[in-house]
């Protein structure tokens, strides 16, 4: 069926909420006794939401669906059970939480009593570090460094760098970004690159100095230097460190991430 | 009846064939991205890691059974997660208002029902990319509840009226479009 203009106005008043109470009534009586209305509506709404990405759109858990009980069973098979089983022990891996061997139980046993143990004394420490470990993957976001090559003057090496530096390829990138430093006019650049490159390979030493660099160069950027001093330190899940870091950044609103670190700050406490 | 896969991308490949080392470096490479996503829109680590998970089954079954076609996985990946944490928002939103939708259901229920939606949402995206530029433009403006007035400034029509008919010409067209398919329920 299909609905001319002024059914379509209809539809748009009643959904943006611009509708008068007693038309909105009306509205709502015709929608319980005309089924293809009702559609037309739900599918103005889905579209609203499917293209401006606002909200989402909930489908009714009708019982005996077809459609819901064949995907469910599907992954309730023996195949998909195998895939979820593959992807959980691959994310086992990767958090660093292996399955154990049935024969290494015991082993198990005597770790889990020693564990007990060492959890007690370390629940403080643990629960500290989990905290500025999430909060570090929250701010740590790195496609906010300022690409080297649309800077004007496209360095072929420093795209290179940068290239390796988004392919997660550090340890070359870091190769690149040495070789570059003080030969380029994109110095404060290349030292946010190369410090995040150490951080991200876990020489936190080395990125701190990097960082120390930007902090003494006398550009517009080097304010930034605190911010990424401040994400190291959380990393390294040096809380007290991490703060007194941001309590720099605070004392100055034309540092870089003037409004983050308070936000983060505010976080830590 | 599976459907027949011809995989270009070694993560899909390894994915399909539950190979744990490609598994581990999905992990790898695209987990941060989601985290980050998810902690930054009121999650935490444990909804992220389950989010992930999810996504990459929904991935699987997808392929298999339900003839999904990636170009790319990275960004599909990072689609799928964004958004059944976006549906995650919305069913804690509706728990709060309670409407009837609040009754808890199991997990594989709720896949279910997002493999639904998501695929619904494919399925508008989809017809919205064929319309003519022209349309895709008013109509963007209008569902983003940009008002009239700025529509008919920003893209120079002469009154309201001439705006309002061209959206419901373009509306019409799309929604035709979607009723004719058969995915469309």
């Amino acid at each position: 069926m299909e609905f001319d203009d002024s059914v379509y106005q209809k539809i748009e008043a009643y959904l943006s909420g611009n509708m008068s109470v007693i038309d909105k009534e009306v509205f709502e009586s015709s929608l319980l006794s005309n089924a293809e209305l009702q559609k037309e509506v739900e599918i103005h709404k889905a579209l609203k939401y499917a293209l401006n990405e606002n909200e989402w759109i909930l489908r009714k858990n009708k019982k005996n669906d077809k459609e819901i009980v064949e995907i469910k069973n599907l992954r309730r098979s023996e195949e998909y059970s195998k895939t979820i089983k593959s992807i959980k022990e691959a994310g086992n891996i990767y958090f660093e939480k292996k399955p154990l061997n049935q024969s290494k139980k015991w082993i198990y046993y005597c770790c889990a009593i020693a564990s007990v143990i060492c959890i007690v004394v370390m629940v403080q420490y643990f629960n500290a570090s989990q905290i500025t470990d999430s909060l570090y993957m929250e701010y740590s976001d790195w496609s906010e460094l300022p690409s080297l090559t649309t800077q004007g003057n496209v360095q072929d090496n420093l795209a290179k760098g940068e290239q390796l530096f988004f392919d997660k390829k550090y340890k070359e990138a870091i190769y690149v970004f040495s070789n570059s430093l003080n030969t380029s006019d994109f110095t404060p650049y290349i030292l946010s690159y190369l410090g995040v490159s150490y951080l991200e390979i876990g020489e936190y030493q080395k990125s701190l100095q990097t960082f120390n660099m930007l902090l003494k160069s006398d550009s517009l950027d080097s304010s930034k230097g605190y911010w990424y001093t401040a994400l190291v330190y959380l990393k390294m899940g040096k809380e007290q460190k991490a703060r007194d870091t941001l309590h720099l950044i605070l004392q100055n609103k034309k540092n870089f991430n003037f409004l983050k670190a308070k936000e983060l700050l505010e976080k830590l406490d | 009846m599976k459907n027949i896969i011809n995989v270009k991308n070694r993560f899909i490949e390894g994915l399909l064939k539950s190979d744990s080392v490609v598994i581990v470096e999905i992990y790898e490479r695209f987990f941060p991205k989601a985290l980050r996503f998810i902690l930054q829109n009121k999650g935490t680590h444990e909804q992220a890691k389950d989010i992930f998970q999810e996504s990459l089954l929904y991935i699987v079954i997808g392929i298999k059974e339900r003839k999904l076609n990636i170009d790319c996985f990275e960004a599909y990946m990072f689609t799928i997660c964004k958004n059944m944490w976006r549906r995650e928002l919305e069913r804690q939103k509706k728990r709060v208002i309670k409407d009837g939708f609040t009754t808890l259901v199991d997990k594989d229920t709720d896949f279910a029902l997002f493999m639904l939606e998501q695929e619904q949402l494919e399925l508008y995206q989809e017809k919205f990319a064929l319309l003519s530029d022209n349309c895709k433009e008013i109509l963007a403006l209008f569902f983003n509840d940009v008002p009239y007035e700025e529509i008919i400034k920003e893209l120079s029509y002469a009154t309201i009226n001439t705006a309002r008919q061209r959206i419901f010409k373009c509306k019409n067209k799309l929604i035709k479009m979607i009723k004719s398919d058969n995915r469309f329920y």
